[in-house]
């Protein structure tokens, strides 16, 4: 660590042992609120077998548009932009025998999108801690982005937001003659400028939302959300990934994975990132485009160095890094570590034809 | 896991951790109030979430990366953008530290965007590797060496160098 850096930490360090008010939170309250968020997700569960049997039967027809192969395209043909194409939409057909899992799957498709979304390489998926999401983003680190994503079976919208403050509701135009709303802060506070949040019913009873920030004004407006919510598909597409991982043991669960489009620095055309569980640590296999990137370094000039770091490699014209941080598991450990999770990861190449949905294979 | 037992688990849990939790929270958000926000919401997740959290060999990194996540989602999906707090917290405003460094650091802080300020409070104050910043933070390693990055030269730019102790000693 650099002088510099041990100054921000000293820095940081006096900044939080400052004075400070007594503290506003307790552990009874959360007991008390988090028993009953445990008792309303159980009784959504119960009310929702019945659906989740249904969609069971549904969802194998409703896989990814040519999803199977090794020569699957996007998740859907390119979403037109400007005009929506039916032939563009994402259509449900007969399922081919998958011989692998994709640990990446969408409910949600945009359509229609605004011009600075690019199209299909301009959407991202996303599925693990924050649930199931798609994302339209435009190029550039403050880029303009739209994220849509739908509410579980029985589920209702939350009308708070994540700290608790109330949130009201304001109509908004019906979306297929379902009942739709814009979300707005109960109490406006000064200095807080609203983020549009479309809410909407759709067809499977379910509530999807549509929100978007970023860019420069007029990039994302009330219009335009409305509009491209107009256009949403909800169905079951298995996303196909560049990469293709065999042999993994069934302890390996991979819990998160992030498809980037364009990389989340703004600067790739994607970047895909893959946490498994195992042993209740986590192994982080990354992948991008191989090329010229940004070098890292700290603030004197010097290159970043990491206690920890991954192994990589390029393989395909793809850079691929493996992590376990700090904490490698045993069962990996004995395996081989961080060379065999390697051997088992086959870039399948930049060119998103290459990709496929049968990504984790015995 | 019986309830009770549950329940005295988390609060002995809680009781250990709530501090340094809201040292962190204060040091993402930069307003004590709203921090407290943070760890209420952030240990209700947790109580959600204790069967999971309990088995947790690192059961602090769980916490942070709760809280971590909890900070972003309010900064990226509660529908509204806050802007800048610029003026002091005035619950802090009596206190015997170096104001002037502590508010130019709070308004740097402040400057930068939520996903570069988490980098620097993971990377800087919870003195984690860049692995495990993307761990809690849910993204690549390459990301956070990227946001580390920019957001020091972000603060390069905007901090004050910090005089020695003989030059702010009178």
């Amino acid at each position: 660590m650099t002088t510099e850096e041990h100054d921000l930490t000293a820095r940081l360090a006096a900044l939080a042992d400052g004075p400070a008010p007594p503290a506003r939170f307790d552990a009874g309250r959360s007991v008390a609120e988090g028993a009953a968020r445990l008792r309303r997700r159980r009784l959504v569960a119960v009310g929702a077998v019945a659906v989740v049997t249904a969609a069971v039967i549904t969802t194998t027809a409703l896989v990814a548009p040519g999803g199977g192969s090794a020569s699957t395209p996007a998740p859907a043909a390119p979403t037109a932009t400007g005009s929506p194409s039916p032939s563009a939409s994402p259509s449900p057909s007969a399922a081919p025998t998958p011989v692998g899992v994709d640990p990446l799957t969408t409910e949600v498709h945009f359509g229609w999108l605004p011009d600075w979304a690019g199209g299909e390489r301009g959407i991202g998926y996303e599925t693990g801690y924050h649930g199931i999401s798609a994302q339209a983003r435009g190029i550039g680190e403050d880029a303009p982005r739209i994220l849509l994503s739908q509410y579980g079976p029985g589920e209702e919208p939350p009308m708070r937001n994540s700290v608790g403050d109330a949130l009201a509701r304001v109509d908004a135009e019906p979306i297929d003659g379902r009942t739709a709303y814009w979300v707005v802060p109960g109490r406006p506070r000064p200095g807080v400028s609203p983020q549009p949040t479309l809410r909407w019913l759709t067809a499977s009873g379910r509530w999807a939302e549509i929100t978007g920030y970023g860019g420069k004004a007029g990039d994302v407006t009330e219009e335009i959300l409305h509009r491209a919510a107009r256009d949403v598909r909800f169905g079951h597409w298995n996303v196909p990934l560049p990469v293709r991982f065999t042999g993994l043991p069934e302890a390996f669960k991979a819990t998160d994975v992030l498809l980037s489009q364009p990389d989340t620095d703004g600067v790739g055309a994607w970047a895909l990132w893959v946490m498994f569980q195992v042993d209740g640590r986590n192994v982080s296999v990354s992948l991008r485009p191989d090329g010229p990137h940004a070098s890292y370094t700290s603030t004197d000039g010097s290159p970043f160095t990491d206690p920890n770091p991954p192994l990589v490699a390029v393989r395909n014209g793809v850079e691929v890094s493996v992590s376990a941080g700090a904490g490698m598991p045993a069962s990996l450990e004995q395996l081989g570590g961080l060379d065999w999770m390697l051997a088992h990861t086959t870039p399948l190449g930049p060119d998103r034809s290459s990709w496929t949905s049968d990504v984790i294979v015995p | 896991m019986a309830k009770q037992t549950r329940d005295e688990e988390f609060t002995e849990y809680v009781a250990s951790r709530s501090g340094w939790l809201r040292k962190v929270a204060y040091l993402l958000c930069g307003d004590w109030h709203r921090a407290d926000d943070l760890v209420q919401e952030t240990i209700t997740k947790l109580y959600v979430n204790w069967a999971r959290a309990a088995r947790m060999e690192n059961r602090d990194g769980y916490a942070r990366r709760v809280l971590v996540n909890t900070f972003l989602a309010e900064q990226r999906s509660p529908w509204w953008r806050r802007t800048v707090r610029s003026e002091p917290d005035p619950d802090t405003a009596a206190g015997g530290v170096d104001l002037d460094a502590s508010l130019d650091l709070r308004q740097a802080l402040a400057a930068l965007p939520p996903r570069q300020r988490a980098t620097v409070v993971l990377r800087y104050y919870c003195d984690l590797s860049i692995e495990q910043a993307a761990e809690a933070l849910g993204c690549s390693s390459g990301n956070v060496k990227s946001q580390s990055s920019r957001a020091l030269g972000t603060l390069r730019g905007t901090l004050s160098p910090r005089p020695a102790i003989a030059e702010r000693t009178p």
